[in-house]
């Protein structure tokens, strides 16, 4: 027998081997597989602002505080909380909780987690980009091994001290103290259902279920105690037909950011499920006040009267979206202002407003990222309806927001998200600046920077309100819609609830098998 | 093969890495997009304290010149830098990245081969016929579908449809065979893992055929013009008149000749393939260089992006060497 020979026989051998013993099945595992559009960039709690670190961290990692898929304010891990002062919070934590790694959570580990993140630096050297979600959370004291005080600079509402404490998850002292973060990232440890085994952060995460998990929040829907499945792994697909396509393929159980033109073909499909729930996402027109002809209200008044809100909801959502008519609060919204009156679409007297503001000949750009591409653009043809020649320019985000920020373009369509209804959304510009629009009114920014702090229910939202009157008549960006947030299962999956902050919360979901 | 060809291309590929350094060096920092700014995003609890420390951190607040120095210093010695965004070794992460590649432009080629050859040397051997005119309309349509659509169709139908192939992907999740390599098919060949092999190829087929497709149809047609030159020439007619059995004739005498051009093709295809494709990786979630270039872009990640770059520079210069040797293996009359 010849080298040649040899080698082919030795081939064909091998692939009998193989795939004789690929006849041979697995224990059948109850295994949920999950798309994600990107990759995620760490298991830090404190060290991201992205909804797809999220999905994953919050499997793994567990809060003192969550929210329902409803929208509710529960308490997690904590038991139950008092206030001792007006900028005094205390948590209880519940008893026997304990991480991945068997030490038992204690109030050492959530003053550590949080003083992480609202101490400025706190981060070796670098201050946490989730600081800004932490209102004016302070400092974390540990009074006992089961009781933690938040201090806060300035008086808020339970509401938003509770939000605040569902921003960060608890993380072991011990353990991170001992290991560094570079270890850390590689090998976390939360008090979460799942504890991860495998983590390759640009094409999938493997988490197992951890057996000893205290249970979860009583409030969320479900049996309390560990997780159904024995593992969930999330994987990186960025292609939004390949995401539906792998669903009704069976080699995904779960996809979200469902486009609107692709529902029709789930819905026809009998083996996938689709699911929705109101968004916490407006996208907006956001004009540069600082340019004329913005910087004239009527102008942008005109124009919010130009745009058919319920056509671009209809046209572009298939009506999965609700449409904001250019109020400034959102289905969520701690606080909402029924006597403002919702901009209708009104194009002739959109045209008599341009006329009355010396802007009949109105030209200008909108400025997008390719998402919002669409809505732009059918925002700019309602506009050419009315006589304005407006344009639509797509830019790669990171070159679009530095130009928006330093003022030099004219309108953009972007987004941002509230998902803890805070009525001090980060759109509204105050002292921070984080505005796009560079709007700055003396009375709407002391209402903004006063109303968090007053304790009086009733007196702080009418502060809030009276901001939201402001905003309303000034306009200095127009809200459009909130798209919902559509997801799609496999009809196996069970128990999973789309969450409007986009949370995937995997403890209670459970699959048959096929 | 003269020792003074070597050292030419060897003197070549250091220039041409230089300047591919400078270029995507400075074209990444004229581009618009702060990596810091990206990194940390914009509101009120970032500080430009913070974004400068960031910066000194990752030794962003040096002149470009002493960037520059660091970049081609580190590329001496073999160290890539670390990258901005993902904080581990830009090697390390295309040593994960480049199996993947690798695997999909290989199968990509054998389909590209296996498809292209044996239909463009009928299509020769039936010039003009209907197969002919059938075969060059397939050729067209082949080349001209985009490959996402492509992709999204074989999906659709192998996928959804039959069921029988996976849609996205290289293995199944708990199939992933011990690293050798970092082919998984290799791999798992080597520690005779069936199931991993199994699912391996299984997860290959789809891409590979979508990829490989484009490449098929050009090559069929450089099979076809190239047997057609060839079949008419003298010792083919000498072959014919001596009585020879037309499979010896086409197989042993006119096909060999005629593949010549096809060392060109593979090494444009191979050097394209191994750049990896965006599309092909963005549709069916493979994980290769392409879309971890596009990433690393997106987020401004200088050190992966020149890393990468770099890489590829390489790679082609390396592949443009094999093709000159592999010429004048077959064709002894080009001498280096």
């Amino acid at each position: 027998m010849n080298l040649r020979s040899s080698m082919r026989l030795f081939v064909a051998a091998t692939l009998v081997v193989a795939f004789a013993a690929a006849g041979v099945a697995s224990a059948q595992e109850k295994v949920v597989r999950i798309a994600m559009s990107g990759p995620i960039t760490t298991f830090d709690p404190a060290n991201h602002r992205s909804r797809i670190n999220e999905n994953v961290i919050r499997n793994v990692f567990d809060s003192l505080v969550t929210v329902t898929p409803a929208g509710d304010t529960v308490l997690e891990m904590a038991e139950s909380v008092e206030q001792i002062d007006d900028t005094t919070w205390e948590f209880r934590i519940r008893d026997g909780i304990r991480f991945h790694n068997g030490d038992p959570l204690t109030a050492a580990d959530v003053a550590f987690s949080f003083n992480r993140v609202v101490v400025e630096g706190a981060m070796d050297g670098q201050t946490s980009p989730r600081k800004a979600l932490m209102g004016s959370l302070e400092r974390v004291e540990e009074v006992d091994p089961s009781t933690v005080r938040f201090h806060l600079a300035a008086p808020e509402s339970e509401l938003r001290v509770l939000t605040s404490a569902v921003f960060m998850q608890v993380m072991p002292k011990d353990y991170f103290e001992r290991v560094g973060i570079e270890e850390f990232v590689r090998n976390p440890v939360g008090a979460g259902p799942f504890r991860v085994v495998e983590a390759d952060f640009q094409e999938r995460i493997v988490l197992e279920r951890f057996d000893d998990y205290w249970g979860g929040a009583p409030d969320l829907a479900g049996e309390p105690g560990p997780a159904r499945l024995d593992r969930v792994v999330f994987l990186v697909v960025p292609d939004a037909s390949a995401r539906v396509a792998a669903l009704r393929a069976g080699d995904i159980d779960i996809i979200q950011d469902v486009l609107a033109d692709q529902i029709p073909v789930i819905e026809s499909d009998t083996n996938v499920v689709l699911k929705q729930q109101q968004g916490t996402n407006p996208v907006f027109l956001a004009f540069t006040v600082t340019q004329p002809p913005f910087d004239d209200p009527r102008v942008r008044r005109a124009i919010a009267h130009a745009i058919d809100y319920d056509l671009l909801v209809d046209a572009l959502f298939g009506g999965r979206a609700d449409a904001l008519y250019g109020l400034p609060y959102t289905w969520n919204s701690e606080v909402k202002h029924d006597g403002l009156e919702p901009l209708d679409y009104d194009p002739i007297a959109a045209m008599a407003m341009l006329r009355a503001a010396g802007s009949s000949n109105l030209a200008f750009t909108i400025d997008t990222i390719s998402t919002w591409r669409l809505v732009a653009e059918a925002v700019a043809q309602m506009l050419q309806d009315v006589g304005v020649d407006a344009q639509v320019r797509i830019w790669d985000q990171a070159a679009l927001t530095p130009a928006v920020q330093a003022g030099e373009r004219q309108a953009m369509v972007f987004t941002w998200g509230n998902a803890s209804g805070n009525p001090a959304w980060p759109q509204f510009p105050n002292a921070s600046g984080t505005g796009y629009t560079h709007w700055d009114d003396a009375e709407f920014r002391e209402l903004m920077q006063r109303a968090p702090g007053i304790v009086d229910r009733g007196e702080r939202e009418a502060v809030f309100r009276r901001a939201y009157e402001i905003h309303h008549e000034q306009l200095p960006l127009i809200t459009l819609l909130v798209p919902r947030a559509v997801e799609a299962t496999s009809a196996r999956v069970s128990g999973f609830e789309v969450h409007p902050g986009g949370r995937v919360n995997m403890h209670r979901v459970d699959i048959q098998p096929r | 093969m003269s020792l003074a060809f070597l050292i030419h291309r060897l003197v070549q590929l250091i220039v041409v890495t230089f300047v591919i350094a400078l270029t995507v060096f400075a074209v990444l920092r004229l581009t618009p997009g702060d990596p810091v700014e990206l990194m940390m995003g914009r509101d009120e609890a970032v500080t430009q304290a913070d974004i400068d420390r960031k910066r000194r951190a990752l030794g962003l607040d040096r002149p470009l010149h002493v960037q520059f120095i660091a970049f081609v210093g580190g590329l001496v010695t073999g160290d890539l830098g670390m990258s901005l965004v993902q904080q581990r070794p830009v090697a390390t992460l295309l040593r994960d990245r480049l199996p993947a590649t690798i695997e999909l432009a290989v199968a990509a080629m054998i389909v590209s081969f296996v498809i292209g050859i044996p239909v463009g040397v009928v299509a020769a051997l039936k010039q003009n016929s209907a197969v002919d005119r059938l075969i060059m309309s397939l050729n067209f349509v082949g080349l001209s579908l985009p490959s996402f659509w492509q992709g999204i169709m074989l999906i659709l139908l192998f996928g959804v449809v039959l069921g029988w192939l996976p849609s996205l992907g290289r293995i199944s999740f708990d199939l992933v065979p011990a690293r050798i390599t970092g082919l998984y098919t290799v791999d798992a060949l080597l520690t005779l893992d069936g199931r991993a092999l199994q699912s391996a190829l299984a997860h290959l087929v789809l891409p590979a055929l979508t990829a490989g497709t484009a490449y098929a149809a050009i090559i069929a047609r450089v099979v076809r013009s190239s047997m057609l030159e060839v079949m008419r020439q003298d010792y083919i007619r000498t072959a014919w008149s001596k009585g020879l059995r037309p499979r010896r004739i086409v197989f042993g005498h006119a096909l060999r000749n005629a593949l010549i051009p096809m060392i060109t093709i593979a090494g444009l295809e191979a050097g394209s393939l191994l750049s990896g494709s965006v599309v092909i990786e963005t549709v069916f979630s493979w994980p290769g260089l392409g879309r971890m270039v596009v990433q690393s872009i997106q987020g401004r990640d200088y050190a992966l992006v020149q890393g990468a770059v770099v890489l590829l520079c390489v790679l082609y210069v390396m592949i443009s060497l094999v093709v000159d040797v592999a010429y004048s293996i077959v064709d002894p009359r080009v001498r280096w």
